[in-house]
């Protein structure tokens, strides 16, 4: 765990701003595992809401129009496919869907999740309906994580200020699918004076719910470190939190959910923060899903210029940088940053032992740069490369700049390759 | 034209499959030493902590500094005091600053010389590394070695310490322990004995100055009061007689976290329990030598604070550091006691224990793998 200055300042006290859609959506067919498929004809018209995109199997999930207009078929930018939609200007909505809260069956609740799209929006983009679907297994911890660690990001936080009687409607009406016997929110300490707030929200709404304060260290909102930080619990990696008692679910997506339920509509609108030294306009803005980065750096005053500065999709630490200014904002970006290019000089790696130190897993950073360079798959495996969470405080903290996240990647792609 | 301009313009001909490709590394060492280079990242981390290499690196010069500056004005002391001349602060700075800039110089220039030369050659970057090695040298020798002498053990320490293992970070052993281990086997008489540690003493035959060390060796006593140890104003290689003007240093590298504290301490612990051991047999009179007095004399801190710490031959592992400290401590009373030959034990211990860093590396790591074994083992009985 390491110490990263927060930066979240000046964003988290700017009330959130609607951006209006853009002339041409680029909706993001990536999921968690697997690719979704268009299930609307080219040309063809949409109304707003629709269902555009689908997938089957565990970890299916589906896509729906932010905006009514032409299916203008699909792209490919930067090896990821993305559906266009030409926006017509004139919202023209399918019917909202109206739910009975109080009568409302668990597999309702689930098959709704699916069928408007929900996924994780803390960025992995886990389908929600497959989470939440715990079967007869006791839950006896529901964590909302609002620890939100990575720098410059405040979207989390502007919802829980705004939306916190909507997020904790959404928080019950998720019990009845999961039951648990707490629920703790886990929020970090530079945000204390949101404990207040949100415990009197719960008594006013009768919901009982605990606040765990955790220390300001990245990478605390990571689904293992925050299960550590509350319950004690150290679970491995790749299990899933639901056999040890435990389900975590994001702020964003306890958004998503309360408006799929409370207002009928699937998931096609998120928070984004706006930041970075070299941004104009931050702030925290609600963004249609598959706007492109291009048109939000217009509309915020900005210009797409790829070699004075590095725009981001999603976290410093862990975001991609954008490659090409026409890709779609997806369900799990939480900001855009506008930021000066990094400014990286290699050294050799000198044994310091920083990426030991820092590592929220207990790994040894540096023999993975090592070993990926030797490809040696056999000491990558002994050194569990793939335990590793690429959070990227090893990357971040190193003083030779080693490029430690590409020998991870390079890592997990050789020992994946392999039946080792 | 800006000066960014400039350098583009100069750089030109170095690019890559023009005339002068080769050397482009020293250009482009030149560069970065003026501008912070421009490489961006597309993956991971986009931001970074703001200590890197180079401010590591400065971060052990400036800790060096107070040492070095006490070690010129000793120098001069030592000098003055058998000579009969002022003893105060300017005038025995002075002559110290004579006397050991020129060593400074040398071993600085021989050193970035072929630190160049294999970066030319290899055709990457110039490593900063060199910056410690570089001041470390002279502060580990007397203060008489001729200059050439620092130059050849600066080209042996360079050349088959670092680069034949692959440059900065890859060396087994400590450069800088290298170059003086180096002088001390291929030129004994310039290394040791009564007339190296204070400057002149060679050719005039009146000044004459003996270590601590080399007197207890001989069976004599030290000759000094524990105060005189520890601010540092007895005879010994340049930079290393003033415990406090080290402990300073320590204090800067364990509050900006560049020095390891774990291996420190631990050297510490380890010269204390080998020290009372002998306390305990006194038979001879570095046996007698107080467990405390130890501590203070001979290149002891010095060693264990600049080059016991270095990151590259020490162990990595917190564990390791421990156990790595607390032998570098043990072996160095040890030699120093058991052979009278070898009165600088601080210097083998540390090359001894760099060699096997890895190794306490290894069953540091192998260790917490089997223990993490057991408690899997022991959990799946519980279970079943």
């Amino acid at each position: 765990m390491i110490h990263i200055p927060s930066l979240k300042s000046t964003t988290k006290k700017i009330p959130i701003q609607k951006l209006a859609a853009p002339n041409m959506l680029y909706l993001p067919l990536t999921t968690y595992k697997g690719t979704l498929s268009t299930i609307v004809e080219k040309d063809s018209y949409v109304k707003k809401h629709q269902k555009v995109a689908a997938s089957e199997g565990v970890f299916a999930s589906s896509i729906h129009a932010p905006a009514s207009g032409y299916i203008r078929g699909e792209v490919n930018i930067d090896n990821q496919s993305y559906l266009m939609l030409e926006n017509d200007f004139k919202e023209v909505a399918i019917p909202a869907k109206q739910f009975t809260i109080n009568n409302i069956t668990e597999d309702e609740i689930l098959s709704t999740l699916l069928d408007f799209g929900i996924e994780g929006s803390g960025g992995a983009k886990f389908p929600t309906h497959t989470k939440y679907n715990t079967g007869s297994k006791p839950i006896d911890t529901f964590i909302i994580n609002a620890a939100e660690c990575e720098p410059y990001l405040s979207a989390d936080y502007t919802l829980l200020k705004n939306y916190t009687k909507q997020l904790l409607e959404a928080i019950q009406l998720m019990q009845k699918v999961i039951k648990a016997s707490a629920i703790v929110f886990g929020i970090e300490k530079q945000h204390k004076e949101l404990k207040p707030l949100i415990l009197q929200t719960a008594k006013n709404q009768d919901i009982p719910v605990k606040i765990k304060l955790l220390p300001n260290e990245y990478p605390q909102g990571g689904e293992l470190q925050l299960i550590k930080s509350v319950t004690g619990k150290e679970i491995p990696k790749g299990s899933i939190p639901a056999n040890y008692g435990i389900v975590v679910s994001n702020v964003g997506t306890l958004w998503a959910i309360y408006n799929a339920f409370y207002k009928g509509t699937p998931y096609t609108n998120r928070i984004v923060t706006i930041s970075g030294e070299k941004a104009e306009n931050i702030g925290n803005y609600e963004v249609a899903i598959g706007t492109p980065v291009s048109y939000i750096l217009e509309t915020i005053g900005l210009t797409w210029n790829a070699t004075s500065q590095t725009v981001i999709l999603g976290g410093p630490m862990m975001g991609k940088a954008v490659q090409q200014p026409e890709i779609g904002i997806n369900k799990g970006s939480g900001g855009i940053l506008i930021i000066p290019n990094p400014t990286n000089k290699r050294y050799n790696c000198i044994q310091c032992g920083y990426c030991v130190d820092v590592c929220p897993q207990h790994l040894m950073p540096m023999e993975f740069a090592r070993y990926s360079t030797t490809e040696d798959i056999l000491q990558l495996k002994n050194f569990h490369v793939n335990d590793c969470i690429e959070c990227g405080a090893c990357a971040y903290i190193c003083p030779s700049d080693v490029p430690l996240m590409n020998s991870i990647f390079k890592g997990k792609e050789l020992l994946k390759a392999t039946s080792l | 034209m800006s000066l960014r301009d400039k350098i583009d313009n100069f750089k030109k001909p170095f690019a890559k499959g023009e005339k002068y490709e080769k050397w482009a590394p020293a250009v482009n060492a030149l560069d970065t030493f003026l501008f912070v280079p421009n490489h961006t990242t597309k993956k991971g981390a986009h931001i970074r902590d703001g200590v890197d290499l180079k401010r590591t690196m400065i971060t052990v010069v400036i800790a060096l500094l107070p040492a070095l500056i006490y070690g010129m004005y000793n120098t001069g002391y030592q000098h003055n005091i058998q000579t009969g001349e002022a003893t105060d602060f300017m005038t025995c700075f002075l002559f110290g600053l004579w006397k050991i800039l020129p060593m400074i110089v040398v071993s600085y220039g021989v050193g970035l010389g072929i630190e160049f030369a294999f970066a030319i050659y290899r055709g990457h970057e110039v490593n900063e590394g060199y910056l410690v090695t570089g001041l470390l040298i002279p502060m580990i020798m007397p203060v008489d070695i001729p200059l050439w002498m620092v130059a050849i053990a600066v080209v042996f320490a360079v050349v088959i310490g670092k680069e034949a293992f692959g440059g900065t970070g890859m060396n087994i052993l400590n450069p800088a322990l290298t170059a003086r281990a180096f002088a001390f086997f291929a030129y004994p008489t310039f290394m040791s004995g009564t007339k190296v540690w204070v400057a002149d003493a060679i050719n005039v035959d009146a000044i004459s100055g003996e270590t601590i060390l080399g007197k207890l060796a001989a069976g004599n006593a030290a000759g000094y009061d524990m105060w005189s140890m520890f601010a540092g104003s007895i005879p010994g290689s340049v930079a290393e007689t003033s415990t406090l003007w080290i402990l300073v240093g320590a204090a800067i590298l364990i509050l900006t976290g560049v020095g390891s504290w774990r291996i420190m301490l631990g050297g510490v612990i380890g010269a204390s329990i080998m020290g009372l051991i002998f306390n305990a047999f006194h038979v001879n009179a570095l046996m007698e030598f107080p467990w405390y007095g130890h501590l203070m004399i001979g290149g002891f801190a010095f060693g264990l604070v600049f080059m016991a710490t270095d990151p590259v031959s020490a162990a990595q592992t917190t564990t390791g550091k421990w156990i790595y400290g607390i032998l570098v401590g043990l072996f160095c009373i040890m030699i120093r006691v058991f052979n009278p030959a070898y009165p600088e034990g601080v210097m083998m211990a540390i090359l001894l224990l760099n060699v096997f860093a890895p190794t306490i590396d290894h069953y540091v790591v192998q260790s917490s793998v089997n223990r993490r074994k057991k408690r899997l083992a022991a959990k799946q009985l519980k279970t079943t």
